[in-house]
C-alpha cells in the first residue's frame, strides 16, 4: 500500500471495530500519518461512548444558558474584587485597577458605584477616591453605568465641597443620561451645586422641575429629594417659613437613610424663625438617627449645627466642648475647610466667654490652612481673617467681625446658613 | 448556598496532602488561573452545557435544580483562595459533590459505580476528558435522523450484531451495515463540528 494515500472512513471504522492491537499496530500509513491516527482515535472515542446508557437518555430540555446567571455571578464576582480593593490601603486602588485587566468590566464599576453610595456619608474621601476611579474604569462601559459612575462622582465631590469639578461632572452626567429621570436626577444635582454657590432662583426652578419629572414616574425617593432641594434653596433665599413647610411636607415619605438630614434641616428651619428649643430637640433626634445609621460627616454636621445653636442661646460651654469635637472630626474626615469654619465659631464663643486671648491663634491657623486650600475666595477670606485677629488683639472684638469672616469664606460654599446678622 | 459544594476545597485539600507536588504547582504554576484573572460569566457560558449533563444525566438530578447545583459550584469557585490548575475537573468535581448533596437532601442513597474511585477526581483531567466526550455523543445522536439513532442504538448499545439490525429494520445484512457505517459517520462529523464550534 501507498503510505502516502490516506485512509478511507470505511477503512478507519473497520480498524476502529478491531479488538485486535496489533492490526494498528502494524498500519504502517497510522505510523506516520498524524490526521489519519487523529480520525482513528476520534472514531473509537465515539464508537465506545455509544455503549453508555447516558448519551441515549433523552435530550435536555433547559439547554440556553441564563443570563440572570450570569449577572448574578458577575456581579458577586464584581463584589469580591471591590472587598479586595478596599482591603489595600487608598494609595494603591489604582495600581491594583491596573494591574488586573479584567476588572474593567460593567459588573465592576457596578460595584464600585455601589460601594461609594454606602460610604460618601460615612467616609467621603473613601467614596470619592472610588468614585473617581469606578469613572476611570467607565470609558470602556456601558453608557448606563458610565452615567451612575460620573453622578456618583459628580455627588461625591459636591458633598466634599470640590463645586467646579462636581459640575463638570455633573454636567457630563447629564450628557449621557438615557431617559427623563436621569436627566432630572442630574439637573436635581446641578440645582444643588448652584444653590450653594449662590444662583438660588435658578436652583430652586430646576428642583420644582426635576420634582415634576419625578412625580410623574411614581419616584417616591426622588420625589422626596428634589422637594428637599427645593426647600434648601427657599431656606437659602431666607424664606424660611416656606422652607419648613416644603421640608415638613415629605417628612412621611423620607426613606430611613435620609430621615436624620431631613430633620436636621427642618431643625435649621426652627432655628432661623426663632424657635430655638424645637431646633434644638430636632438637631438631638436627628443626630441619634444619623449615629445609628454610622454616617459619620452627617453626625458632625448636625453636632456643627447644635453646637452654633447652643451658641446663639447663650450655653457657651455645651456649644464649646461640641464644636471642638465638631472640629476634631472634621480633620479626622480630611474636611478641611469645613473644619476651618469650625474654628470660626469656637473662636466666637471663646469671645464670648472673655477668652478673646485665644482668637488670634485660631486666626493664625485658619489662615494657614485656607492659604494651603488655594481657594478661589482665600483673599477675601484672609483679609478677613487678618481684620479678626487683629480686632481680638486691640480688643476691638464684635459679632460683625465674625459675621464678615463667614461670609468671606462662605460665600460661593453650601455654609451659608451658618452666618446670622 | 449548598455549602456541600465547599466540600470541593476539602476534596482538594486532603489530594494536596497526599500530593503536596501538587499544591505547590497549584499554588505557584504559572499554569493555574486565579479568580482575580477570570470572567466568571464566560466561563459560566464555556462550561454550562458539561455541568448540566453531569448533574442531570450523570446524577438524574432534575433539570430544574441542576441549574441552582450550577450556580452554587461558581459561587463556590469564587471564594476559591489559591490558582486552580484545571478549571474544567474543578467544576466536575465540585457539580459531582452538589449532586450528591442534593440526593443526600431529599433523603435518598445511590448505589455506588465501580469506578468510584476514580469518579470526581479533582486532579484527574481524563474523567473531565470523559465526561465531555459523553456529553458532545449525547448532544451529536439528537442531531441524527430517528432512523439513524436506532440503528446506532441497536449496534453500539444494544450489541446487535449487522444480521440482527438487518432484522431489526427490515433490510438486507449489506444495507444495515451499510447503515451503520453511514450512521457512525454522521454522528462522528456532527461530534468534530460541535467541537470546533465550543473551542
Amino acid at each position: 500500500m501507498n503510505a502516502e494515500r490516506h485512509h478511507d472512513d470505511e477503512r478507519l471504522i473497520t480498524l476502529a471495530a478491531t479488538d485486535d492491537p496489533a492490526i494498528i499496530a502494524n498500519d504502517l500509513h497510522l505510523r506516520t500519518c498524524r490526521p489519519c491516527a487523529d480520525s482513528l482515535a476520534t472514531l473509537r472515542d465515539v464508537t465506545a461512548t455509544l455503549s453508555h446508557p447516558d448519551v441515549w437518555s433523552a435530550p435536555l430540555k433547559d439547554t440556553e444558558p441564563h443570563m440572570e446567571t450570569v449577572d448574578l455571578l458577575r456581579k458577586k464576582q464584581a463584589e469580591g474584587w471591590v472587598k479586595k480593593l478596599l482591603a489595600a490601603p487608598i494609595e494603591e486602588w489604582e495600581a491594583i485597577l491596573n494591574a488586573h485587566p479584567t476588572w474593567k468590566c460593567d459588573a465592576m464599576v457596578e460595584a464600585m458605584v455601589a460601594e461609594v453610595d454606602r460610604n460618601t456619608f460615612a467616609e467621603p474621601q473613601l467614596a470619592t477616591e472610588l468614585a473617581r476611579l469606578a469613572v476611570a474604569l467607565s470609558s470602556d462601559s456601558s453608557q448606563e453605568q458610565r452615567f451612575h459612575a460620573l453622578r456618583e462622582y459628580a455627588y461625591c465631590l459636591y458633598y466634599t465641597g470640590r463645586y467646579p469639578d462636581a459640575l463638570v461632572h455633573a454636567e457630563f452626567a447629564l450628557s449621557v443620561a438615557q431617559n427623563d429621570v436621569q436627566r432630572a436626577r442630574m439637573r436635581l444635582q446641578v440645582a444643588l451645586i448652584t444653590i450653594d454657590t449662590g444662583d438660588r432662583l435658578a436652583g430652586l426652578r430646576s428642583a420644582r422641575a426635576a420634582a415634576a419629572v419625578f412625580e410623574q414616574y411614581l419616584d417616591t425617593e426622588r420625589l422626596v429629594s428634589a422637594r428637599r432641594t427645593e426647600a434648601l434653596a427657599l431656606f437659602h433665599l431666607r424664606r424660611h417659613r416656606e422652607a419648613l413647610s416644603v421640608n415638613e411636607s415629605v417628612l412621611s415619605l423620607c426613606g430611613e437613610a435620609a430621615r436624620a438630614s431631613l430633620i436636621q434641616n427642618i431643625a435649621l428651619c426652627h432655628r432661623e424663625l426663632g424657635n430655638f428649643d424645637a431646633a434644638l430637640e430636632l438637631f438631638v433626634e436627628a443626630l441619634e438617627l444619623a449615629q445609628s445609621h454610622g454616617h459619620s460627616a452627617t453626625v458632625a454636621k448636625i453636632r456643627w449645627h447644635l453646637g452654633r445653636t447652643l451658641l446663639l442661646t447663650g450655653k457657651y460651654d455645651d456649644a464649646l466642648s461640641t464644636l471642638r469635637g465638631v472640629e476634631q472630626s472634621f480633620n479626622q474626615l480630611s474636611m478641611l475647610q469645613d473644619a476651618t469654619l469650625v474654628s470660626i465659631d469656637i473662636a466666637q464663643v471663646l469671645w464670648s466667654m472673655g477668652k478673646s486671648r485665644e482668637v488670634g491663634a485660631i486666626c493664625r491657623s485658619a489662615s494657614n490652612v485656607f492659604a494651603s486650600l488655594g481657594m478661589s475666595n482665600s483673599e477675601g477670606a484672609l483679609t478677613a481673617l487678618a481684620i479678626l485677629h487683629d480686632a481680638a488683639i486691640c480688643g476691638d472684638l464684635t459679632d460683625q467681625h465674625f459675621v464678615l469672616v463667614r461670609r468671606e469664606i462662605t460665600t460661593r460654599t453650601r455654609h451659608e446658613h451658618l452666618y446670622f446678622d | 448556598m449548598n455549602t456541600a459544594v465547599l466540600e470541593q476545597n476539602t476534596l482538594e485539600a486532603a489530594q494536596t496532602v497526599a500530593d503536596p507536588a501538587q499544591l505547590e504547582e497549584d499554588v505557584h504554576g504559572s499554569t493555574g488561573v486565579s479568580v482575580d484573572d477570570i470572567d466568571v460569566g464566560a466561563l459560566y457560558l464555556e462550561h454550562r452545557t458539561l455541568l448540566q449533563f453531569v448533574a442531570a444525566r450523570k446524577f438524574r438530578v432534575p433539570e430544574s435544580e441542576a441549574e441552582n447545583l450550577i450556580q452554587d459550584v461558581f459561587l463556590s469557585f469564587l471564594q476559591v483562595s489559591v490558582k486552580v490548575t484545571n478549571v474544567r475537573s474543578w467544576l466536575i468535581a465540585a457539580i459531582c459533590n452538589a449532586s450528591r448533596h442534593y440526593w443526600r437532601a431529599q433523603g435518598r442513597t445511590e448505589s455506588l459505580p465501580d469506578d468510584i474511585g476514580e469518579r470526581c477526581d479533582p486532579h484527574s483531567s481524563t474523567i473531565a476528558d470523559r465526561l465531555a466526550l459523553e456529553m458532545t455523543v449525547h448532544q451529536s445522536i439528537n442531531y441524527l435522523s430517528p432512523k439513524c439513532q436506532r440503528t446506532l442504538h441497536l449496534h453500539y448499545f444494544e450489541g446487535r450484531s449487522a444480521a440482527d439490525v438487518a432484522r431489526e429494520l427490515n433490510t438486507t445484512s449489506r444495507y444495515a451495515e451499510k447503515m451503520i457505517h453511514n450512521c457512525l459517520k454522521r454522528v462522528r462529523d456532527v461530534y468534530m463540528h460541535i467541537n470546533r464550534v465550543t473551542r
